[in-house]
């Protein structure tokens, strides 16, 4: 039984592991804290995005599949990244859209269908809320970091009957309008975003790169790689050719970054993600350009992936031609913003 | 993929960690002068705030210069190396000497932390002071005998790599790594020391455990040592041990 005060969201079935994250726990390596936060940044900028949140509030990152949540209280949503299925108390709704969700109502978001066509990029996707959700910040970030239980809801993975408190309220009286306003509401999201699933990922040369013969570095790069079952936040798994560097390399601990390929002894490469460790000694190989990490975040394990060499200027260029088409979604999306801004209740 | 810097013969080389990360290498051995230069080139970059960077690594011998991932207009590389060229320009004159790195350990801060070296504690005595030639008693001695320097933090949120002890505690990691050692086990390798801040697995040899909390990710400094500190370990008892925990947990 509903009391007419009870607000938020209750989560009626958590999904294998949806994890709130942000931009990331940034400025705290020096620590050893690793930085964490979302692993497709494109889904977290645009579902922010098309929820009218003007900063890049934190949003649960799900995992193979999502959760089913019953709303206590009105809200915008918005679910980008794979190609999960997504419905409202059993109707259909579309991907990378603004929705209304009503009191009462229940949003289910699985997996992607079985009948879906693309086997590629079907990993992860994001759930954003206008106005955002409280959560708890450590060092200035609400990114979940599993390993040190902290951030995000209580440090952990959402659970079954998990109540979630949202920071903002729709009013009642605009709700009507603001619902129709977003049925209406013409969205095109170009395709330079990155939202496609792809299975070429380009790279820039690592700190070891020359340590490897010229036989290792083209084995490297025109082999397909296997992301493996031993797949996770921290880091992907490849199977496929195996790479030594000349013998007697020794390395001290040094910094790492997201999408830095290391080849550790075994001689199979790991691909660092959003929960890497700041540190690490194995020999690095290569870089995943930025660009192509959202592309890599939504890879499932048992895909293969090609690398492709490009220059830093290369990276630069595509990680600002992206920007350029995201500063241009973001102005198409401003009146989002200002619909549902203008549909809040004032806080006081 | 390294580079130096056209204009000047620094002693350090960048290499790029990526398209949002540079490392700059100071050199390639554990010398607290080389450390120190890390920390100080983080202390300059980070004087200069640069509004695209979002965090500095000092490790053992590199500093980590990590641009923001949703800064809209990062600098290219070869833009960003100039700018830190310039910044770096101060370390560039001051000669690579020893009477630089004492003069960064006199300013270090000088961090006490107790450790139980009993038995039920440090599981790895024996077959170290075995390894060594030594007695137990030797090891432990050794261990306390002087302070050591905090190289980096790493591996773990508050984990600190410390070293480097007396010649005569060479041991490398154990052949098989443990898959549980309880938060505050004190362990060492490579004539370095480290304490697990939380429960985790781990390769090194365990010589004891401290009572105290390393890391804290609510309240500021976060972690009990930074790079640069100087850490000196005190024998406590069993008992000692028990009553720092309990005080420890009720701050908790």
């Amino acid at each position: 039984m509903r009391s007419e005060e009870e607000t938020g969201l209750l989560v009626l079935k958590p999904g294998p592991l949806s994890v709130f994250q942000d931009a990331g726990r940034h400025g705290y390596q020096a620590y050893g804290a690793p930085v964490c936060g979302i692993m497709d940044q494109v889904a977290f900028r645009l579902a922010n995005a098309l929820v009218g949140n003007r900063t890049l509030l934190p949003v649960l990152e799900m995992t193979l599949s999502g959760p089913q949540i019953k709303f206590m209280q009105d809200a915008c949503i918005a679910v980008c990244g794979a190609a999960f299925s997504l419905e409202c108390d059993g109707r259909p709704i579309a991907l990378n859209r603004p929705h209304l969700i009503r009191a009462g109502q229940v949003l289910i978001i699985g997996s992607t269908p079985v009948s879906h066509n693309s086997p590629q990029g079907q990993a992860r996707a994001t759930l954003a809320i206008a106005g955002g959700i409280q959560l708890n910040t450590a060092m200035e970030s609400a990114s979940t970091d599993l390993k040190s239980r902290m951030g995000g809801f209580h440090g952990r993975a959402l659970t079954k009957e998990d109540r979630l408190t949202l920071n903002r309220k729709l009013s009642a009286t605009a709700v009507d309008a603001l619902a129709h306003f977003l049925d209406q509401f013409r969205i095109y999201l170009p395709a330079g975003l990155g939202l496609g699933a792809r299975h070429h990922i380009r790279v820039t040369r690592g700190a070891h790169w020359t340590h490897f013969t010229a036989h290792q570095q083209t084995a490297f790069l025109n082999a397909r790689y296997t992301i493996t079952s031993s797949s996770d936040r921290m880091g992907y798994r490849l199977d496929g050719p195996s790479l030594q560097t000349e013998p007697g390399l020794q390395i001290l601990s040094e910094p790492t970054a997201f999408g830095t390929i290391q080849i550790p002894p075994d001689g199979q490469p790991i691909i660092l993600m959003a929960d890497r460790q700041t540190t690490g000694g194995y020999p690095k190989i290569a870089n995943v350009a930025s660009v192509d990490l959202p592309v890599l975040a939504r890879c499932l394990p048992g895909e293969s992936i090609q690398l492709s060499l490009i220059s830093l200027n290369e990276a630069r260029t595509v990680f600002l031609q992206r920007e350029a088409l995201f500063a241009q979604v973001n102005q198409a999306l401003a009146p989002l913003g200002t619909a549902i801004e203008d549909a809040f209740v004032r806080s006081t | 993929m390294s580079s130096h810097p056209a204009s000047s013969s620094a002693p350090w080389t960048f290499s790029s960690e990526g398209d949002h990360c540079v490392i700059i290498r100071f050199g390639d051995q554990i010398d607290p002068a080389i450390n120190a230069r890390a920390r100080q080139a983080a202390e300059l970059i980070h004087n200069a705030q640069l509004p695209y960077i979002s965090d500095l690594v000092p490790t053992f011998t590199t500093l980590g210069v990590c641009l923001h991932p949703f800064y809209p207009q990062p600098p290219a590389h070869k833009e960003l190396i100039n700018t830190l060229t310039e910044i770096l320009a101060p370390l560039a004159h001051s000669d690579n000497s020893r009477d630089n790195a004492d003069a960064v350990t006199e300013a270090a801060r000088l961090i006490r932390i107790p450790v139980c070296y009993e038995p039920s504690f440090g599981i790895d005595l024996d077959d170290i002071a075995r390894h060594c030639g030594l007695t137990v008693e030797e090891v432990i001695q050794l261990h306390t005998a002087a302070p050591v320097r905090v190289f980096m933090l790493g591996f773990a949120p508050g984990m600190g790599y410390m070293g480097l002890s007396d010649e005569r505690l060479a041991i490398g990691r154990r052949s098989t790594p443990r898959k549980h050692l309880p938060a505050g086990s004190v362990a060492i390798a490579n004539r370095q020391t480290v304490i697990y801040p939380n429960d985790s697995p781990g390769g090194w040899n365990i010589v004891g455990a401290t009572p105290l909390r390393l890391f804290d990710p609510h309240t500021p400094p976060y972690a009990r040592y930074a790079p640069g500190d100087q850490v000196q370990f005190d024998i406590i008892s069993r008992q000692e041990y028990e009553q720092i925990k309990a005080r420890t947990e009720t701050i908790r």
